[in-house]
């Protein structure tokens, strides 16, 4: 047994090198996957990437008109990148929730939080109603 | 500014400070028997703590009406009223007290050796020092923007003057023994402001040649430099002072270890290592990866890194240096020199492991990426592999080599022991935080019956340190078990304490604590009739007793080693 110390680098660095060439080659096919604007948690991710391109009238699509919310949206905070992933959907009838959890910024400086939004559907669509996160309330911004 | 850190710690110092002198004051007290001695410590506590304060106050008003006279613009009304308060009723105060502890020294010569006065010139030295510095940056930088600020410079001659007396003070009162916190701590405070300087000014320089091109007016970066500049200048004049004419010719002990190889080689490899991983990775993304927007904003951070690099080098490189005199044999110091790099390394190819974990986990559960990617954090799992894998590697196969050699020597080396016993600890320690998360997640999701593959990527860096744990322990622990496989030779048998009665001998209790091990205390006679004791007839006749408890005695009748039980 007098190699075993190296036996056992020998096999962490293997695991490492294979989990590695997984990463790699399941990271370089991997596509954004399809939003679909039909399913409740579609239209929700669809609404946080707009927002995320800074696209505010696409965001506003996504929103019910009776929030009041116009392009351009009010001030919010966002950090430059993002990672976004359903946690739930619960759809009752007409009226459907998403948990959404959010992790914003990159590397160490990374703060996760979860969101929830409400929606109801709208013909073949849903929109977003309620606050939701991040501008919560349209209203007061208007003069 | 610096003032109101000053006055925050010294607010947070009165209760511990003490507390600490209440402590040591009943110990000693428990020691000696003597009545007064604590009483003497509790009134040297308040007599130098209030003496520090009114030379603080009486300097911050000093300072502001020679700053008036210099032309610099301040306020009058409160402002006034507050500067002729603080000199008014300061500076006669702090100089009365000064004349009593002064007048007192001259007294009882034994006040000048009190630990309370040596903590006083240190920190006294050390807060001057502190607001002497900031003010001289405001200086230099003012006069390389062609600026001048009369204020800033009144607060370099008080700040300067105080310091400066205190530093004569302090090297006419403190012998090494007692000179090594105010020397080694002000050396510290120069190196890191040396270096962050550095780093800085290197990085706005590079940014300014390399980014924004030479016809290219950029608003604010002469400022930049200039103020840069100015701290650098600033921390070589305390380094200098400190360092190079101070804390450099102290004995080699272990807070001087402490200061040139965790602090000076540690901390300059560690920056080192964390710039240089960040400018490998920008490289490797914009190579291999998915950039984000034009080069300009892509290398944004990269010309500081880079400088933080270097400086980072430079500073292992020097304290290394310092180190390399002697290099024939393998010493102790030689092996926390070679184990502290070899962790440093592995930290960072053990965060690498546990990045190649998280970069799979995301590569396999659904979740949107905006403006990250996969790809990125790969490479940036690869990054510190390609960093972290080759330093630990060439100081852990010098180390194995000289395992190799001398394998007894390197098995019971006390370094190695603690490195392997330290390794455990914060894998252990760091395994069972990530247990705790990764658990909380998971119960937490299946309590609200939305476990998924979200639930799997939530968990993704606690199990990233899991894994990363796993491995360094899994291959410490097969070192650990070859370790304890080497036969080491039986400890020698000596006494495990002495009692040595005779003449003073500053030297024979470590010479027989290095020789024996054994615990030692020293009884001096009286009586005049001890001759001076000769190192090797001592250690000759303790040798030869076998008892556990040994008193030695000297008289006029030669040497005597008396085995003693410890209780009746």
């Amino acid at each position: 047994m007098r190699d075993r110390p190296a036996l056992v680098l020998g096999l962490v660095a293997a695991l490492v090198a294979v989990l590695a060439i997984v990463a790699a080659v399941v990271a370089g096919t991997r596509e954004h996957p399809a939003l679909d604007a039909g399913t409740p948690d579609g239209v929700v991710q669809l609404y946080v990437v707009a927002l995320y391109d800074g696209d505010d009238a696409t965001a506003v699509q996504y929103l019910d008109p009776a929030l009041g919310c116009t392009d351009p949206l009010p001030e919010r905070y966002l950090a430059g990148t993002a990672r976004i992933g359903v946690a739930a959907t619960t759809v009752t009838g007409d009226r459907a929730t998403v948990d959404l959890r959010i992790e914003e910024g990159a590397g160490l400086d990374t703060w996760s939080h979860r969101e929830t939004f409400t929606l109801r559907r709208d013909g073949e669509t849903w929109l977003i109603t309620g606050h939701p996160w991040p501008i919560y309330e349209c209203e007061r911004w208007v003069d | 500014m610096g003032l109101s850190i000053v006055f925050t710690l010294l607010g947070l110092a009165v209760p511990v400070g003490l507390v600490a002198v209440l402590v040591l004051a009943i110990r000693r007290r428990g020691q000696d028997g003597s009545p007064g001695t604590g009483a003497r410590g509790v009134r040297r506590f308040f007599q130098y703590l209030l003496l520090l304060a009114l030379m603080i106050v009486a300097a911050i008003g000093v300072a502001d009406l020679l700053g008036r006279l210099l032309g610099a613009d301040a306020p009058g009304g409160e402002t006034l009223a507050r500067t002729l308060a603080f000199t008014l009723v300061g500076l006669p105060l702090a100089l009365l007290i000064a004349w009593w502890t002064r007048r007192s020294m001259a007294r009882d010569p034994e006040e000048a050796h009190a630990v309370g006065y040596a903590i006083h010139l240190t920190v006294a030295a050390l807060i001057a020092l502190v607001v002497a510095m900031f003010s001289l940056q405001t200086v230099l930088a003012g006069l390389l923007r062609g600026s001048f600020d009369g204020g800033a410079l009144a607060a370099v001659l008080v700040w300067g003057a105080l310091w400066a007396l205190h530093w004569w003070l302090a090297a006419r009162a403190l012998d090494h023994g007692r000179a090594w916190p105010h020397l080694l701590f002000g050396s510290l405070i120069g190196l890191g402001t040396t270096i962050v300087a550095l780093g800085l000014l290197l990085g706005s320089s590079l940014e300014v040649l390399l980014l924004d091109g030479g016809g290219q007016l950029v608003v604010g970066s002469a400022r930049q430099l200039a103020g840069h500049g100015a701290t650098l200048a600033v921390g070589i004049l305390v380094w200098v002072r400190y360092w190079l004419w101070g804390g450099l010719r102290l004995p080699r002990t272990v807070p001087w270890l402490v200061t040139v190889l965790p602090v000076g080689v540690g901390g300059g490899l560690i920056l080192a290592v964390s710039a240089a991983s960040v400018l490998l990775w920008q490289v490797l993304v914009w190579v291999a990866g998915d950039p984000n927007g034009t080069a300009r904003q892509h290398f944004a951070d990269a010309p500081g890194a880079l400088a933080f690099a270097v400086a980072g080098l430079v500073a292992w490189w020097y304290h290394r240096a310092l180190l390399a005199e002697s290099h024939e044999t393998r010493t102790e110091v030689d092996r926390v020199h070679e184990y502290l790099v070899a962790a440093i390394g592995l930290l960072a190819a053990a965060a690498g492991v546990g990045m190649v974990v998280v970069a799979v986990i995301e590569s396999f559960t659904p979740g949107l990426d905006l403006g990250v990617s996969v790809l990125n954090t790969l490479l940036g799992a690869l990054t510190l592999l390609l960093v972290g894998v080759p330093l630990w590697w060439l100081f852990w196969a010098r180390i194995r080599r000289a395992q190799a050699g001398d394998p007894e020597g390197e098995v019971s080396s006390p370094t190695r022991r603690t490195y392997l016993v330290l390794l455990f600890g914060i894998a252990g320690v760091a395994a069972v935080i990530a247990l705790i998360v990764t658990v909380f997640v998971l119960l937490q999701d299946v309590l609200a019956g939305t476990a998924s593959g979200e639930t799997i990527r939530s968990m993704r860096y606690a199990l990233g340190v899991l894994l990363a744990t796993a491995a360094v322990s899994a291959y410490h622990g097969a070192v650990y078990r070859e370790d304890r496989a080497v036969t080491l030779p039986a400890a020698p048998l000596g006494p495990r304490t002495v009692l040595l009665i005779g003449a003073p001998a500053p030297d024979l209790e470590q010479s027989i604590r290095r020789a024996t091990g054994a615990r030692t205390e020293l009884l001096v006679r009286t009586d005049g009739t001890a001759p001076p004791w000769s190192e090797e007839a001592v250690l000759a006749a303790i040798a030869t007793q076998p008892g556990e408890h040994l008193v030695v005695l000297t008289d006029g009748e030669g040497l005597r080693v008396i085995p003693v039980h410890r209780r009746p």
